[in-house]
This record gives structure tokens, sequence and C-alpha cells, in this order.
């Protein structure tokens, strides 16, 4: 059977390309979940915001992931799509399985565990990696906490009664919502398209660009549900303290997006919620919590790389 | 985003002054009452006027409530203000029902120094009701003033208190039927009422301020 040609050149990007997807509708939820599960900016708003600052982000300030990820090693096009699709395989089976995952985790786990069975790995990106992913939620709560004292003199100063306040939650989620969108991209979209601009399968700005696209459709086709469900969530917090850890995520996020390490919006989220929790005296800080972000950093890289090594294998088998 | 917002607030404020002329109407009522030579047509005639009051400031709280409904207001503020203008609507209803147990029991006669406390519990409650219209004002342009007016409706309405108290401890004395004094003390009650729907409303205003404080 002969594919055409252009199959053979572009086809390995559907697996990244549904990855971004799966992204996509995920981790939506972790800069507009809050406005939209509490109808103060209506959903088609959040998502076209997704699409459009997400794709800004990846193209813009998405390539220093591209490089990070691309010093695991070398690898050749079917190689990057077997590992996209063991990280999105991943991401699917636990979101259906209802435990914690990241994107970025679990392409990292694949890209190592399927370097491994072809002998192409090379850890010394590991470190500052693993040293990012700590730094997150710790980085999130830290940035939470300084906001909140920082914003808290300016807003009293200007607080003018009901409808100015309306005003600021509406504004203050949009543009922390917009800027969370852009710092997604921005950081997310190595995990995406890093592996095919690795590969060679894309150039860096059309990487960037399918990658941050692929994002911001997830968000605008199927990330309302999940928006409504992750949201509730953050929604216990009040409007203003919402807005601080929504701002938080989006600056960690966009940090770790120039160090060029991907990294998961949903721990800068948690560590932000914990980060106003100390400022508030509330200890919003649970076992079940911090179980849930050392799996994230252990078990999905774990599962993932297990996966790719598997399906890596019987591949290179039938080869 | 926000569009209709002076409609919303000359719609609440306009129901608000309608409520105040309800009760404005409702204490001359009272007073025409409580006179010794009481003038049945002239007390028939401001019952009438109380009526129609308390008609218009239906129709305006359903003018108020549509228009929040229409204004791109915040979901969860929509909801305050449509809680708040019900309160503020509780108010007058209070008043006219008053009006219809005037109408039941208008042989009801209080003793001289009762009279002028029943009188001077509706005072305060008129003065409550500025209060209160100052502090709904103050809720859309200024959260510290609006909860300075409403610790002063509920000062008020802790005055109003005291004279209910008076009230019912010197009907305890009185020498008539306990069928007799439960019909004054359902006045005496029923009166107090409107202040402590007041001070409902001042709970929904001090509410609405204290989940957006930081």
């Amino acid at each position: 059977m002969k594919f055409p040609a252009w199959l053979k050149s572009y086809g390995p990007l559907s697996s990244g390309l549904y990855l971004g997807w799966a992204l996509g509708t995920n981790d939506a939820a972790n800069v507009f979940g809050t406005a939209v599960a509490t109808r103060v900016i209506p959903f088609l708003w959040a998502g076209v915001s997704i699409l459009i600052f997400a794709t800004l982000g990846a193209v813009l300030e998405g390539y220093a992931g591209f490089q990070t990820l691309g010093r695991f090693g070398a690898m050749t096009p079917w190689q990057a799509f077997w590992i996209a699709l063991s990280a999105a395989l991943t991401v699917t089976l636990m979101t259906y399985l209802g435990l914690p995952v990241s994107t970025s985790q679990a392409i990292v786990g694949a890209i190592i565990g399927a370097g491994a069975v072809n002998g192409t790995l090379d850890l010394s990106p590991l470190g500052k990696v693993v040293i990012s992913w700590i730094s997150t939620p710790i980085g999130a709560g830290a940035i939470a906490f300084l906001l909140y004292f920082i914003l808290k003199p300016l807003i009293l100063k200007f607080s003018r009664g009901l409808f100015w306040w309306d005003n600021f939650i509406f504004w203050g989620l949009l543009i922390a919502g917009i800027y969370g969108a852009y710092s997604l991209g921005a950081n997310n979209v190595a995990n995406v398209m890093g592996v095919f601009v690795n590969a060679k399968v894309v150039s860096p700005f059309m990487g960037a660009l399918l990658g941050g696209l692929s994002i911001g459709l997830g968000a605008l086709t199927y990330g309302k549900k999940v928006m409504e469900t992750v949201g509730e969530g953050i929604v216990r917090l009040s409007p203003y303290t919402a807005l601080v850890v929504v701002l938080a995520e989006a600056i960690t996020v966009h940090f770790f997006a120039v160090v060029g390490v991907p990294v998961s919006t949903s721990q800068a989220v948690v560590g932000g919620v914990i980060g106003v929790g100390f400022v508030e005296g509330v200890n919003r800080i649970d076992q079940q919590t911090v179980k849930k972000i050392i799996f994230g950093w252990i078990g999905t890289p774990t599962i993932a790389g297990l996966l790719a090594a598997l399906i890596m294998f019987v591949v290179n088998l039938a080869r | 985003m926000i569009g209709g917002i002076s409609t919303v607030v000359k719609r609440i404020m306009d129901h608000m002054s309608l409520v105040e002329k309800t009760l404005e109407a409702f204490n001359e009522v009272l007073r025409q009452y409580l006179k010794e030579d009481m003038d049945i047509d002239e007390l028939g005639g401001l019952m009438k006027l109380v009526h129609d009051l308390e008609g218009q400031a239906d129709d305006m709280q359903e003018e108020a409530t549509e228009s929040i409904m229409h204004s791109r207001l915040l979901p969860e503020t929509k909801v305050e203000l449509m809680r708040l203008v019900d309160r503020v609507d509780g108010v007058a209803n209070k008043a006219e029902s008053i009006v219809d147990h005037v109408f039941l029991f208008a042989h009801l006669k209080f003793p001289e120094d009762m009279r002028g406390q029943l009188a001077q519990i509706m005072e305060i409650t008129v003065k409550q009701m500025k209060s209160a219209k100052e502090m709904v004002k103050f809720l859309f342009e200024d959260f510290k003033k609006a909860k300075a007016k409403a610790e002063e409706v509920d000062d008020l309405e802790s005055e109003v208190d005291g004279l209910e108290r008076a009230l019912i401890a010197e009907l305890r004395r009185w020498d008539v039927s306990i069928a007799e004094k439960y019909v004054y003390l359902n006045f005496i009650e029923k009166l107090a009422d409107i202040s402590d729907a007041l001070e409902d409303v001042a709970s929904v205003v001090e509410q609405i301020i204290a989940i957006r404080q930081i």
C-alpha cells in the first residue's frame, strides 16, 4: 500500500495535534475556569481568547521549550509520532481513571521511555526539568502570597461601590485569563510539538502555530464542561483570591516558558491556592493534594515512559 | 461591559422613593388612627393612598427587576440586587398589611402614653427608611459610606425594639381579656415589623459588601 507523500511527511503530526487538543480541553479550566463557572465571562469569550492568545504565546515564546525537549535525544518523525501518542494515551487513560495527570510530565516520561528503547537517550536536561516541576507549585504559591499583599491596598484605594467592583472582577478575570492563555501556549506548546520540531517534521514557527491552534481548539470545542467542573473547585475562593491565583499561575507558567521547561498549569494553580490560603490563615493543603502533586512528578512520567517504551519496543520488533 | 447601569440605579432608587412615600402615607394613617377624634373619612382616604402607593411600588419593583435582569451586571450581582429590591418592597407590604389590620380593628383604643410611643415608633421607622435609601445610593458609590448607613439603620431598629418592649410591658399590666391583649399585641408587633423589614434590607446590603471585602 502506497501512502501519499503529504501523509508520509505530515501524518506523524496527527498524534501531536490530538495531544494539543486534549491539553486544551483540560488546561483551559486553569485559566478561565473560575470566570466561566461563575458566568462572569461567557464560555465563547473564554474559548476564543484561549484560541487567540495561546496561539500567540506559542508563536512568540514557545521556542525555548522546543530546545529543552530536543536535548533529550534525536528522533525520527515516526518515533516522534509514537512518543506523542504514548503521552496522549497516558493523559486520556489517566483522565478516564480519574488520576491526576500533567501533559508536561507525560511527554517527558514518553521521550525518556522511547529514548531508552531506541538507545538515543540523553538525560542531561532532566535535572533542570525536575527542578522546574518541583518549583512550579512552590513558585506559584510564593507569587500568589506576594500578589495578595501588593494588589490589596491598590484595590482598597480605588474601590468605588458595587458597579466598580463588578467591572474590576470582570476585567480582572478577563485580563488574567488572557495572560494565562498566553502563558499556557508559550509554555505547553513544547509538549505538543516539541518532538516534531526535534524530528524536523515541522519548522519551529509552524510547530508553534499548529501547537497553539490545537490547544486553542481543544479549549474552544470541548473545554466548557471541564471549565465548569474544575472551575467549581476554585470558585470556593472569593473572586479576589481567584483572580490572584490565576495571575500567580500565569506568571509562574510564563516564567518557565522563558526558562524553556514545560510545567503543569494545574500544579501552578494548586500552588497559588495554597499561597493565598497562607495569607488568609486558611489551610488549603491536605494530604490528598500533596499526594496528587507527587504522583504527577513521579507517577505520570513513569506510566508514560513505560507505555512509550512498550510501544517503541513493539514497533521496532514489527519493522 | 456594564450596560444600562444608570437605568438600574434609577429604577431601584425610584422604587425606594415609592416605598418611602408609602411609609410616609402610612405614618399619616397611624396619626389619624391614634387621634381621639379620628376622622373616618380622612382615614379611609389615607388608607386608599397607602394601597395605591404600594401598588405603584409593586409595579416599579417589576421594572427594577426587569432592568437588573437585562443589564450586563455579573450574575451574582443581579441575584443580590433582585433580593435587595424584593426586601425593600417587603417594607411597603408590611405597612399595607397594617392598614388592613386598622380596617379590621378600627375600634382599638390605646391609652395616651402608649399612643405617643406608637407614633414614635413610626417616626423612627420613617427616619430609618430615609437612612436605608441613602444606604442603597451609597452601595453603588462607596462601600464605606453604605456600611455606615447600614449601621445607622440597625441602630434605629434597636430604638424601635426598645419602644416595642416597653409597649408590651405596658400591655401586660392592662386589665383586659387575653383575646383583647392579643389583638393589641399583634398591632404593636406588626408596627415594629416594618422596622425589622428595614433592618433586613440593611443586612442584605451588609452581606453584599462583606463578600466583596478583601
